[in-house]
């Protein structure tokens, strides 16, 4: 049932009110002919108020607007999608024409708990502190976190090329861009053109309504969980999570909603979590949606609010500072479920050791940075270890298997005295060897 | 009252608000807190505000392509959980709907119910017919689980009265099988299933004072922060610091009847975890998988905001069901600040006047409230003996900003349960789990309950108990301030005694404190090995030699790894002795790991 309103009553930044309206449904789409977009987010009596994707600016008070009498949906076919690039609405931007396929709910229903399976099978990086320290298990969300000045389109980019699901052939990417800057939109579209036939990419630019953003990342999610669900493992990439945030602080105000903690919304951490919660490991036959959330963080502060209800949120963190993973601030929750029962059994106690081991190092480092002279042997071996584990582990620009990243950790702890070493003796007296 | 139909006026995300007025313009009356169902697809909601003519509804579903005009229907009663033989192992949502009966996503509008009404339970009565007997009182068993009796009981709510015909036989939940006649001259018909109302606390005879200990198996618990069974705890902790890890442990290893987990709000992942261990995971004191003493309550984070409040009210609803049959109950949420923060939502919504951090004035009221749910009782009834039964229950919380002390949650929570069991980011970073801050923990029973506890401990044959935890806890103290001092000092600005201590706070935080989930002789500690670890690591301060600095720190860190190989082994007094004899051998063994 279409019908058609004449005039917009009221225009408060992006939320549109329309008057005289009946038989509308609550998130239903609205067509503004001529200007955009729009979400139905509230109904009062006979009048609706929307979202516009496009923002306001222009709007005029004469507008028409046009209810489609359903949520947002989209055209997806699983072979006809890949290689394609969508904006925030789902239209495609790469000047080709629309996909035919069968329509499927941008923000569909929550995935019923008792059918999720165990997490299982993990993606490799070929990043040494992802996959031997913080291996990320398939199904597993988990966030970077950045300094605003940080540039870690490298590593999402590295990431994006090197990530494999070991003995898997039906592996995707989808890339979720949100207010991207033109030329890191042009690089981002070289790096997915290289695998363009296991890649989608779905991008809202810094130049365009931040309103459209809040879309993006369940366009992204969607297209990834029509494509678990005929089996492929889908590995979710999306940058910058800040930016989400941002915008739904902007609609919310504009709603004249109360903020909680530092003006945000308080139904952020819900918001955050309808887009996380979208990864899942469906189990048996079917595929598994992993996602990586890039998440500027202000100040570096890591309970910023929206990084730290990301925490809550997401198994685990890895911090980005100087090009690198902060490892002692890095965690994969799920780790547990593969590490050593799909990979080498000492993939745990040598990661555990080495982190625990740089750890007292650091703390080492510190006191002699305070001008403590630092002369036991054992200290100035981890003093050593730690130089050794920056230069030749930590760095995120390799690509190493994730049994020779093992092996340069046996290789590094070595610099220890095998006292010391916190491990289980049966593994440390087959690997050590020193 | 009867079901009435109203008609919606207003939809902001949630919150659905309905006019209390017929087609025909008369008044429709309702009730506060009235179960109502929303729309064509009959989402379940609740009237949460009346004003005049209008209704607040706050609706326990996603509310996307409700209309204004779509029709409301008002129930005439309170939101229900039926209760009954089924529960136990089973995972329900924060609604009391039976999760495993939906397809791969979750539909809107459709309830299951909890308990199966097609499976056959044997019911074994426990009184005749022409007996007397009075809400509370049991009538019956069913073998729920290997290690469940499920006691039937006369529900709380029906009047005092006689048995009439009781049954014996296999029944299904539905089927009669006694009758009552009551006081007030009207038949009931008994069924094993059986509802009560989600936001009403259940009654007890008799609430009593706390004299028993809960065993958890974590060892700073047990020893420096013990739950009373029956009493309350808290578990802040920001995020990544093992907060559901160790809910999870206590789910595992606490030694109580039944365990009702609720997940609220949080990650779908966890759950799941717990969904697939638990049937495999078996209980080392009975040699049976521990899915059969738990109910698991299920809301995550991408569910509906006000799902959250109904799971940890079904949550405590089911946990005292189960004390009423006489049993130690053990509710764990995980977590109260999503909940709170659900509640700040709707208070938005609302329109209502905000307290700190836009959280609405009445949050820390509820959530005492909740917390008062917890208790040690004389269960209902008045045949046989007075059957004694108790809830515990310990809540995580998730500070936003992990800012502890700026959480309004939180800190509602830490003034209200007596149990503050504090996650350090610090201990968590440095790989020390369970990451409970050793100083900034506290269990008020330790002030409030020291002669019953002593008193108990003395019956459990550990007399010295509560000498051995403050001496153990005096030493890491000790340590923590020489550690400071030693900051700033540097380690020779202070004397070989100072550093001897420290050294020793030291151990007990690398091999008392810390506890390895993942090995299956140390994830948990049943109480006489932990007295005999206490009494251990006293001796050990004891003895310990005075030494040069450079040799103390070598042998204490030969000490540390072998005390943690001792806790991996099951024959640990072995161990220990070993270790006290290289003591006192000299520096002739060096702690083996050669």
């Amino acid at each position: 049932m279409k019908v058609v309103y004449c005039d917009i009553e009221n225009i408060d930044g992006p939320i549109l009110q329309v008057k005289g309206v009946t038989g509308v449904g609550m998130g239903e789409e609205a067509l503004l002919p001529g200007y955009g977009y729009a979400k139905v987010v509230k109904i009062h009596g006979d009048t609706v108020y929307m979202q516009s994707l496009q923002g306001s600016l222009g709007v005029q008070t004469t507008q028409k607007t046009e209810f489609m009498g359903k949520p947002f949906e989209l055209p997806f076919h699983p072979e006809y999608v890949m290689g394609r690039i969508f904006d925030g609405i789902g239209k495609p931007r790469d000047g080709r024409p629309e996909i035919q396929g069968k329509m499927v709910p941008v923000e569909g229903p929550v995935v019923n708990p008792s059918r999720r399976a165990m997490g299982q099978g993990y993606i490799e990086t070929g990043i040494p502190s992802i996959d031997g320290a913080n291996t990320i298990v398939r199904g597993q969300k988990i966030p970077i976190y950045k300094l605003p000045g940080e540039d870690v389109n490298n590593i999402v980019a590295r990431i994006i090329r090197q990530a494999r699901v070991a003995g898997q052939e039906n592996f995707s990417v989808v890339f979720g861009g949100l207010g991207l800057l033109n030329e890191e939109y042009i690089f981002f579209r070289e790096v997915l053109e290289e695998a363009a036939e296991r890649t989608i990419m779905c991008v809202n630019l810094g130049s365009e309504s931040p309103i459209e953003r809040l879309n993006v990342p369940h366009i992204c999610c969607a297209f990834a969980e029509q494509l678990a669900l005929i089996g492929q493992h889908v590995l979710v990439v999306i940058t910058d999570m800040l930016r989400y945030a941002d915008a739904l602080m902007e609609v919310s105000n504009a709603q004249g909603k109360i903020p909680s903690r530092d003006g945000y919304p308080g139904d952020l951490y819900s918001r955050l979590a309808r887009i996380y919660e979208r990864a899942v490991n469906f189990g048996g036959e079917r595929g598994s949606v992993t996602i990586i959330g890039v998440n500027s963080v202000p100040d570096n502060d890591l309970s910023h609010i929206v990084a730290n209800l990301t925490g809550y949120i997401t198994e685990g963190q890895l911090p980005v500072e100087r090009g690198g993973f902060v490892i002692m601030k890095c965690l994969s929750r799920l780790k547990g479920l593969v590490v050593g029962k799909e990979t080498r059994s000492d993939h745990g106690p040598i990661m555990d050791a080495c982190v625990s081991a740089y750890a007292n190092a650091l703390g080492l480092r510190e006191q002699k940075e305070m001008g403590f002279s630092i002369t036991d042997e054992v200290d100035l071996a981890y003093l050593k270890f730690a130089d050794e584990f920056e230069s030749r582990f930590l760095p995120a620009s390799q690509n190493l298997s994730l049994n020779e990243t093992l092996d340069l950790g046996w290789e590094l702890i070595r610099i220890l005295p095998k006292r010391v070493i916190r491990i289980k003796k049966e593994v440390l007296d087959e690997y050590y060897k020193g | 009252m009867k079901e009435r139909k109203v008609k919606i006026i207003m939809v902001d995300d949630n919150l659905v608000v309905v006019t209390l007025k017929d087609d025909g313009g008369n008044d429709v009356p309702c009730m506060m807190n009235e179960e109502s169902f929303i729309g064509g697809l009959h989402l379940r909601g609740e009237v949460i505000r009346v004003r005049g003519n209008e209704a607040d509804l706050q609706c326990y579903e996603d509310t996307t392509e409700l209309m204004v005009g779509d029709e409301v229907t008002l129930s005439g009663s309170l939101i229900q959980i039926e209760m009954g033989p089924g529960l136990v192992g089973s995972t329900l949502d924060g609604l009391g709907n039976k999760l495993e009966g939906y397809g791969d996503f979750l539909p809107r509008g459709v309830m299951i119910p909890a308990l199966d009404r097609e499976k056959k339970w044997k019911f074994k009565p426990t009184v005749k017919s022409g007996e007397e007997v009075a809400p509370g009182d049991i009538i019956g068993e069913v073998d729920e689980t290997e290690l469940v009796v499920h006691k039937i009981m006369i529900p709380a709510d029906y009047p005092k009265g006689k048995i009439i015909d009781i049954k014996d036989g296999d029944f299904t939940v539905e089927d009669k099988i006694a009758e009552l006649e009551g006081e007030d001259g009207k038949k009931y018909d008994l069924k094993m299933l059986q509802r009560w109302p989600i936001r009403r606390p259940r009654p007890a005879k008799k609430r009593l004072q706390l004299t028993d200990v809960l065993n958890t198996g974590i060892r700073i618990i047990d020893g420096f922060n013990p739950v009373m069974l029956g009493g309350t705890a808290c578990v802040p902790g920001d995020f990544g610091t093992g907060k559901t890890m160790c809910q999870h442990d206590l789910a595992r290893h606490s030694r109580v009847k039944i365990v009702v987990y609720v997940g609220c709000g949080e990650r779908a992942g966890e759950m799941v975890e717990l969904m697939h261990e638990f049937p495999k995971l078996i209980d080392p004191d009975s040699g049976r998988p521990l899915v059969e003493r738990t109910v698991l309550f299920v809301n995550t984070s991408a569910m509906p905001v006000a799902a959250r409040e109904g799971s940890i009210l079904v949550g405590a609803t089911v946990g005292e069901y189960f004390r009423d049959m006489g049993y130690d109950v053990l509710l764990l949420t995980d977590s109260l600040s999503r909940q709170a923060q659900g509640m700040r939502e709707m208070s938005g919504r609302l329109g209502e006047i905000p307290g700190p951090q836009a959280f609405p004035a009445y949050m820390n009221a509820y959530l005492t409230r909740w917390f008062e749910r917890a208790g040690r009782v004389v269960c209902c009834g008045e045949m046989g003996e007075e059957r004694f039964g108790s809830m515990t229950t310990i809540a995580a919380l998730s500070p936003d900003g992990g800012d502890i002390a700026g959480d309004p949650p939180t800190q509602a929570a830490i003034q209200t349960a007596k149990v503050a069991l504090i996650l350090s980011r610090k201990r968590a970073s440095a790989r020390l789990f369970p990451a409970f801050d050793p100083l900034e923990c506290h269990s008020k029973y330790l002030d409030t309950s020291t002669e019953v506890l002593q008193k108990q401990f003395e019956e459990r044959k550990f007399p010295l108990w509560l000498d051995y935890v403050k001496k153990i806890k005096h030493s890491v103290v000790d340590g923590e301030r020489i550690k400071e001092q030693m900051d700033i000092l540097g380690e020779k600005g202070i004397g070989g005694q100072e550093y001897r201590r420290y050294l020793l706070g030291d151990i007990v935080q690398k091999a008392y404190l810390n506890q390895n989930t993942f090995d299956e002789h140390d994830r948990s500690t049943k109480l006489d090995r932990h007295y005999e670890m206490m009494r251990f690591m006293i001796h050990l301060m004891d003895i310990f030699p005075t030494d040069e600095k450079q040799a103390m720190r070598r042998a204490q860190e030969d000490l540390v790894f072998n005390i943690v190989q001792a806790n991996y082994s099951e024959d640990y007094k072995t161990e220990y002795d070993k270790i006290l004899k290289s003591i006192h051998g000299g520096e002739k063994e060096n702690g083996g790991n050669n």
